[in-house]
């Protein structure tokens, strides 16, 4: 039996409990400077989120989970499949709302999506009808900017991530890597404070991962963002983050968390990363 | 036994089956004509020639029953007679009343004034119907009443409410038309991946903007399949229509060809709107593949 959302975000026909928007704070996006009086630039408090399922007992995804992030952190969120992570990220980006509990973005309560918060799918999610650059400008266009500033700052942003010479590209021809790639840019364009990644590369091989995390480690040296992302990953976690959150099983809630304070490049063999690896595999839930 | 791992050629003598004497084994068979003639009847049968031997065979098979007389000429007119004709209507209006492109181009801008109208009103409103689950509680009840009424159920009121002009004829071709668009224009904007939709609303979307840049475009193969079916509709109802009442037409040519008895006139009738209708879906595709060219998959 299909279970039926209580809150309604995936339908694409109105839903029952639809956020309304929510204006950007900061319509340019990257300079926080000033702004900044909340610690966390966005926090969950005691957030709990359950799903409505027909015939059964409402299913609690989150419970009561405290966890903020800071202005141009890493922060990596880590937990077996069906923890709630992805449901996490949705009310981060206002895609859904909280049966109890907040999350906010800069010390204010989200009612719905912004501009201010970008998301990375694990599927990529790109438009089939779209080319590489208009993929990209999508955000671009929401928000009304002027085609000539447009058109530089997709450039820009293509030639950030790499995807030179695909601009006209349709998303089906490319492979996993480029898509996601693509998948990026189109979130790092539309001028987001924090980018939110659902784990963007679950759906690659290892190799193909494993050089993605080093190229999102190098945009992200450019171009600084706070970034929340989840995985469900030990290594790409210690690789990327510099927080890691540990998240139990279902219901999803705070288990630990550790900095990491080891220096980038990070190598997967280093002794100390493998040290990090064991203590972390040690308090992870297996999801059978 | 030593195995040698020398490149040797083997001597197809070598592959004969243990005993065999046959001396062909691991030769290239010459083979014999007639195997070569059933070989290529054989391959052509794959591709378009047999097509074309069917074809050769039936008009042949269409002349002769008329040749002698099987079927009589005022049921049957030979192939011959009709390709006379066919040539021979594009410059007389006799005795059906036009000239031949006269007929087609009155059949053409009803049908395709029925199908535009329908397509105009009926892709929008399936797309919207598909979107917005209320406006489909709405409309589709009485769209469902409505739908399983074939189009030509609609004459006689068509008739009483239009008189017997154009508009008439028309309205019972949009009818027809408009089924297919909006169901389909419907099924494909149900279909729209909301993951996209979630896309387009972290992007700051509206409901109505995510309608107009995610819902129309991932509904626009099943448009297009829509506008394929509501085109055949318009083209299949058109004779039909035109029987109402009418000066001018295929489908009063066909009628006429009846009342006077001459089947050929019948027969030039139906072949043009066979070959119009197959054009007319020829175009469409082209526009089609035109729209998502490149956007491979
Ligand atoms: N729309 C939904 N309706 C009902 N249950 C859902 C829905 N979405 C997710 N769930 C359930 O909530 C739990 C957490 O899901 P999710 O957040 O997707 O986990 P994760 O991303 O960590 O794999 C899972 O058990 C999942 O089955
Ligand atoms: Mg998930």
């Amino acid at each position: 039996m299909e279970p039926q959302l209580s809150v309604s975000f995936a339908a694409p026909p109105s839903g029952s409990a639809r956020l309304g928007g929510q204006k950007a704070p900061n319509p340019s996006g990257s300079d926080l400077s000033g702004q900044l009086h909340a610690e966390y630039v966005l926090r969950s408090r005691d957030l709990t989120v359950a799903y409505a399922v027909k015939g059964q007992p409402p299913l609690l995804a989150i419970d009561g989970l405290t966890l903020g992030v800071k202005e141009n952190e890493f922060l990596v969120i880590l937990g077996p499949g069906q923890c709630g992570k992805t449901t996490l990220l949705n009310c981060f980006a206002g895609l859904l709302k909280p049966n109890s509990g907040a999350v906010e973005f800069l010390g204010e309560k989200i009612t719905g999506p912004g501009l201010e918060r970008g998301l990375v799918f694990q599927n990529y999610a790109l438009f089939p009808w779209l080319t590489v650059e208009d993929n990209i400008a999508f955000g671009l266009k929401s928000r009304k900017t002027p085609k000539p500033q447009r058109k530089a700052l997709v450039q820009k942003f293509i030639d950030l991530v790499g995807l030179k010479g695909f601009e006209k590209a349709w998303p089906e021809t490319l492979s996993g890597g480029m898509r996601q790639r693509t998948g990026l840019a189109r979130a790092y364009a539309a001028g987001p404070t924090v980018l939110l990644m659902d784990e963007p590369f679950g759906a690659l091989d290892a190799q193909t991962r494993y050089a993605m995390e080093k190229e999102l480690l190098a945009i992200w040296e450019k171009e600084k963002r706070t970034v929340v992302l989840v995985t469900n990953n030990i290594e790409e976690a210690i690789f990327l983050g510099d927080r890691v959150a540990l998240l139990t099983q279902r219901p999803g809630r705070l288990k630990a968390e550790w900095p990491v304070d080891l220096p980038r490049p990070r190598g997967y063999t280093d002794p100390a990363f493998l040290a990090f690896r064991r203590e972390i595999s040690e308090r992870y839930d297996l999801a059978l | 036994m030593s195995v040698s791992l020398s490149q040797k050629t083997l001597d197809p003598a070598e592959l004969r089956p243990l005993g065999s004497k046959d001396p062909s084994w691991g030769r290239l068979a010459a083979p014999n004509p007639l195997v070569r003639v059933i070989k290529g009847l054989l391959r052509a049968a794959y591709q378009e020639k047999l097509s074309i031997i069917s074809l050769i065979v039936f008009f042949l098979l269409w002349e002769g029953v008329c040749y002698f007389k099987i079927i009589g000429p005022y049921q049957l007119a030979p192939p011959s007679k009709v390709l006379k004709l066919l040539i021979a209507k594009l410059a007389t209006q006799n005795p059906d009343g036009a000239y031949l492109w006269a007929h087609a181009l009155s059949s053409l801008g009803l049908a395709l004034s029925g199908f535009g109208a329908a397509t105009l009103f009926g892709v929008p409103l399936g797309l919207l119907m598909g979107w917005y689950p209320r406006l489909n509680h709405l409309v589709r009840p009485v769209f469902d009443l409505l739908r399983p009424i074939p189009p030509i159920a609609w004459i006689p009121l068509a008739i009483i409410w239009l008189g017997i002009g154009g508009v008439a004829k028309g309205f019972i071709i949009f009818l027809a038309a408009f089924v297919p668009g909006v169901i389909n224009s419907f099924t494909g904007a149900r279909l729209t991946n909301p993951v996209l939709v979630r896309v387009a609303k972290i992007h700051g979307a509206s409901d109505f903007t995510a309608f107009w840049r995610i819902g129309v475009p991932s509904a626009a193969p099943m448009i297009f399949t829509g506008l394929r079916l509501s085109l055949n509709a318009a083209w299949t109802t058109l004779v039909a229509a035109e029987l109402v009442a009418a000066s001018q037409g295929l489908g009063f040519m066909i009628q006429m060809g009846r009342r006077l008895a001459r089947p050929d006139i019948v027969i030039v009738g139906m072949l043009t709107i066979g070959l119009l209708g197959a054009f007319l879906s020829w175009i469409l595709s082209k526009i089609e593949r035109s729209f998502f060219a490149g956007r491979a998959s």
